[in-house]
């Protein structure tokens, strides 16, 4: 399985020099993503321009047999682009190509290396914006969040990745090149992008994506609602939901994560005895974001809102979204490492569920903070943690673990845009029993036969009746 | 009806689940059976392993005519007896029901909670869930909301083998495995049997109202129709009927919905008003009834055969030009004598065809020539409902991935129980 010499030779013939990376230094800052707590180095890496030579590399990865693992920026937090063991890794970091903006019928192709930021400020001067924003967008790709099928706060409103994607340019596993990416609003056949977003690299490298562009709102109002408990911020969200507001965005950060963006360079002006706030935004014709802005601070004050306070000035609506979105980075700069967990609830059980993940960190001694897509029931339990202390590190992946099965229990889902990556594959089982999971593994094998794309990721690799009688081994062990 | 066949269905099902139907006009006449539970279903699917059968999978069987008719078929498969609502959360916003119920019952049972669901398709007593989902099924109201697709939120399906599996869940957001309910969305029936569906629901409008008004000629309504969607409002549906026979002063009849929060429908209703001085106004359930009706004047409600343009949006006027045409040319004149309806915000133009039996050589040819002045601007062209070998002929070539298709579907029913060439993209 190991790469030949020929191999490596024909690689560097293919990207040119600075297309490969094999010397030991230069694996090892790709040995992890997000989740630093698994590390591999891989056996090369490769840095592809364009389609053709990443379909170029991938052939001759075929041929070789060797596993390949795609990557983007990185930021991922789940493990996915962890690399394996005697496997190359294919980076889009030199495909960061504008191919084509259409602002007549609003749509952009794209290289997959392109930044999400990037995207948006591209074609700002139009009036369009890129809907999808990852609290990472400033580094991630559109490649990677096309790997997990990436949410952020305005998914609430835009719906997640995969509702933005109208085409791809997929290399599969062969090195054979599928060429999708005509815009396309109703698929011709199966829909084989819908199945490849969210698939998390296990189909196939995407080299070029068709983004749809969206309009921007006529008119954006932000609202910051200060609560003197977390449980005041859940509820009020959860009414939000059964009174079917349809703002843009809903957004909880509690006191913990307050304290850090506040603390940090993100500081948003959060208030700081507050034990949570709410920050939604309403977007729309001005009739609408005032009628919207008006139930929502009527439902944050009947659950106790102290404060409703509404951005003055776009600078102000900017700062309050960058405190936001600053806010994992604010927290891993209070605590040496941070665990961001990623589960999904009913709305219907947010002050419950919030409650229960709170003390399964506090029966276990660590710390959690809250800060989460609320008005998706997408909680983000963000325990703080040194990975220097592997009793600790041992106590942060059983309260991961617990806060899985806790919501799965309660009707929810292991994850909600991070995707399940190594961190989470074996307890894909909690979800899933051996047929649901056979039905995906045919359609995977369906793409790649060998299962040479990413192996070992979101896929158990065990049957989860075995895995079950002999409980599934935890990830998270580095060296 | 082949003897075997019939036996062995009557061998597992009562005669209460046991009928025939076609599964098009001309074809010849095929057991239908009709199970009312999970199980039943598993065990129609068993009876066609054993016996080496190929069986078509339908709901009420009103969709049928939109894809190409299977290569075999030796029983039909309906779900429309594995009906009822499983759960439906109102303060989470989500329905979960079994393939069978049809839109309708599920559109009055969330209507008590403040709910409506999309698609809002012509005759919603005559589509079941798994149907809709099955054939990707669009409204007009997918103007506001966005093709069914993306609020199918997981679903329980059985494979031919018997295999009963699922995926996705019941949460609005969520990404936990691979997203098989986009690519069951529109399978027709040709990778497993939909048995459950989860959805994501939308507020109901708290306040109705639909527009109505006239156009002289293309030019004055294409000039309409871009300003209607350039407007500070975002309707439910927004569609444009060509008068047939056309009126001395009016070619094209408009129907604007929109529908949502008082105010907003308020405000929204003054603008139009404003694009369309002296237009029909109308409030409520009316509303409804009135937007309904027109696109009923359509192909909408018909089964008759339907040939579908599309193009991205903003290409509208392009492919109007191009079919209006392409009408015109006597190849095509000859042979369609169609009723134009057109949806402009999602750049589709739907043509109803006279129903035909014959139509020959000459209407393949010009569909060809159609197809490839659309093709300039990205457009596509679907035949629906139509006859026979001329649906099989009017697809194009096969697109890009239908080699991965055909993998995919070799996968999942290996033994080609499922109809086999119901998709023109794979043989
Ligand atoms: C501070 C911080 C905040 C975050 N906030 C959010 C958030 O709000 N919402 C959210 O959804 N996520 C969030 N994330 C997670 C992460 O940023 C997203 O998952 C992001 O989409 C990953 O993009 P990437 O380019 O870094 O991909 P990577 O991490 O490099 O890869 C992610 C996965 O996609 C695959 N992949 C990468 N490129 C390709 C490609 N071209 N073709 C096929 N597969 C590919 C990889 O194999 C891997 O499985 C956050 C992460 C951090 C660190």
């Amino acid at each position: 399985m190991a790469l030949s010499g020929t191999a490596r030779n024909e690689l560097k013939r293919l990207l040119g020099p600075r297309g490969v990376v094999d010397s030991p230094i230069g694996r090892l800052a790709y040995e992890s993503d997000g989740l630093a707590l698994i590390h591999q180095a891989p056996e090369i890496v490769l840095l592809p321009r364009n389609t053709a030579e990443c379909a170029g590399a991938m052939s001759v990865l075929a041929s070789e047999g060797v596993p390949v693992v795609g990557r983007g920026a990185g930021t991922g937090l789940s493990g996915g682009a962890t690399p394996v063991e005697g496997g190359a890794l294919i980076a889009t970091a030199r495909m960061r190509d504008v191919l084509e903006l259409n602002v007549v019928d609003r749509y952009a192709r794209v290289q997959a290396g392109v930044v999400n930021v990037d995207l948006t400020q591209m074609c700002a001067e139009h009036g369009l914006f890129y809907a999808p924003d990852p609290s990472s967008q400033q580094a991630c790709t559109i490649g990677g969040n096309v790997g997990e099928n990436s949410g952020g706060p305005h998914c609430f409103k835009y719906g997640a990745t995969t509702r933005h994607v109208l085409g791809l340019v997929i290399v599969r596993a062969d090195g054979s090149i599928l060429d999708l990416s005509e815009p396309q609003y109703e698929p011709q056949g199966y829909d084989l992008i819908g199945t490849f977003v969210g698939s998390e690299g296990t189909l196939g490298i995407a080299t070029e994506v068709t983004v749809r562009l969206t309009q921007k709102p006529a008119a954006i109002e932000t609202l910051l609602a200060v609560f003197p408990s977390l449980d005041g911020a859940c509820d009020a969200t959860s009414d939000l939901i059964a009174a079917r507001i349809e703002p843009s965005a809903i957004e909880i950060l509690d006191k913990l994560t307050i304290e850090a963006v506040e603390a940090s360079v993100f500081r948003a002006g959060y208030p700081k005895d507050a034990e949570a706030v709410l920050l939604v935004e309403a977007e729309g014709s001005e009739v609408e974001v005032a009628s919207t802005v008006r139930d929502v601070t009527r439902i944050a004050r009947a659950r106790g809102a102290i404060e409703v306070r509404s951005a003055r000035s776009d600078s102000e609506r900017k700062k309050l979204w960058a405190g936001r979105k600053g806010a994992f980075g604010a927290m891993g700069r209070i605590a040496p490492d941070l665990y961001v967990a990623d589960v999904c609830v009913p709305r219907t059980r947010l002050k419950e569920l919030v409650r229960e993940t709170t003390r399964i960190a506090k029966e276990k001694g660590l710390k959690l903070a809250n800060v989460f897509h609320a008005g998706d029931g997408n909680l983000h339990p963000n325990i703080s943690y040194d990975r220097r202390n592997p009793d600790e590190v041992e106590r942060v992946l059983t309260a991961g673990r617990e806060i899985m099965a806790l919501c799965v229990a309660a009707g929810g889902s292991l994850t909600g845009e991070h995707g399940v990556g190594l961190e989470k594959r074996d307890e894909m089982c909690l979800v899933f029993n051996d047929d649901d999971l056979r039905a995906m593994t045919l359609v995977r094998e369906a793409w790649d036969p060998e299962r040479r794309l990413n192996p070992g990721k979101l896929l158990p690799i065990r049957g989860c009746r075995e895995a079950r009688g002999a409980h599934a081994p935890s990830v998270g062990h580095g060296r | 009806m082949n003897s075997g066949v019939l036996q062995a269905l009557e061998s597992s099902f009562g005669g209460d689940q046991l009928s025939a139907s076609r599964l098009c006009g001309d074809g010849p006449e095929l057991p239908l059976v009709t199970p009312n539970s999970r199980e039943g279903i598993l065990e129609a699917l068993s009876v066609a392993r054993r016996g080496g059968w190929s069986i078509v999978v339908t709901g009420l069987g009103s969709k049928l005519g939109w894809t190409r008719t299977a290569r075999r078929a030796d029983f039909l498969l309906s779900t429309r007896r594995h009906a009822g609502v499983v759960a439906y959360e109102p303060g989470d916003g989500t329905l979960t029901a079994r393939a069978g119920t049809t839109l309708a019952e599920l559109a009055s049972h969330v209507a008590s909670g403040g709910h409506g669901l999309t698609p809002d398709v012509p005759r919603p007593e005559r589509a079941t869930l798994g149907g809709v989902i099955g054939a990707a099924q669009s409204g007009s109201d997918r103007l506001r909301y966005g093709p069914l697709r993306d609020h199918v939120l997981g679903l329980e399906f059985a494979l031919s083998d018997g295999t009963l599996a699922k995926c996705g869940g019941r949460l609005v957001k969520n990404v936990t495995g691979y997203d098989l309910q986009r690519l069951f969305c529109g399978s027709h029936g040709t990778l497993g049997v939909i048995l459950e569906a989860s959805l994501r629901l939308f507020p109901l409008p708290e306040e109705e109202c639909s527009i109505t008004a006239v156009a002289s000629d293309n030019a004055q309504m294409l000039q309409l129709a871009g300003k209607v969607l350039a407007a500070d409002a975002r309707p439910i549906s927004f569609s444009v009927a060509r008068l047939d026979p056309p009126h001395a002063h009016a070619q094209w009849m408009f129907a604007v919905r929109l529908g949502g929060r008082r105010e907003v429908v308020v405000a929204e209703r003054a603008i139009l008003s404003s694009i369309f001085p002296g237009a029909l106004v109308q409030h409520g359930s009316e509303a409804r009834s009135d937007a309904g009706a027109l696109r009923d004047r359509g192909f909408g409600a018909s089964d008759g055969p339907m040939l579908r343009v599309e193009i991205r949006p903003a290409q509208f006027a392009f492919a109007l030009g191009v079919l209006d045409e392409w009408l015109r040319a006597p190849g095509a004149s000859s042979e369609f004598r169609p009723r134009v309806w057109c949806e402009p915000g999602l750049g589709q133009i739907d043509v109803a065809l006279l129903p035909r039996a014959d139509l020959g050589d000459q209407a393949v040819k010009a569909l060809a020539q159609l197809r490839s002045a659309l093709a300039v601007k990205g457009g596509r062209v679907r035949l629906f409902n139509g006859p026979r070998e001329f649906v099989h002929e009017s697809h194009g070539a096969a697109p890009a991935g239908a080699q991965l298709m055909q993998s995919i579907r070799d996968r999942l029913d290996p033994a080609r129980v499922l109809a086999t060439g119901r998709f023109p993209e794979f043989p």
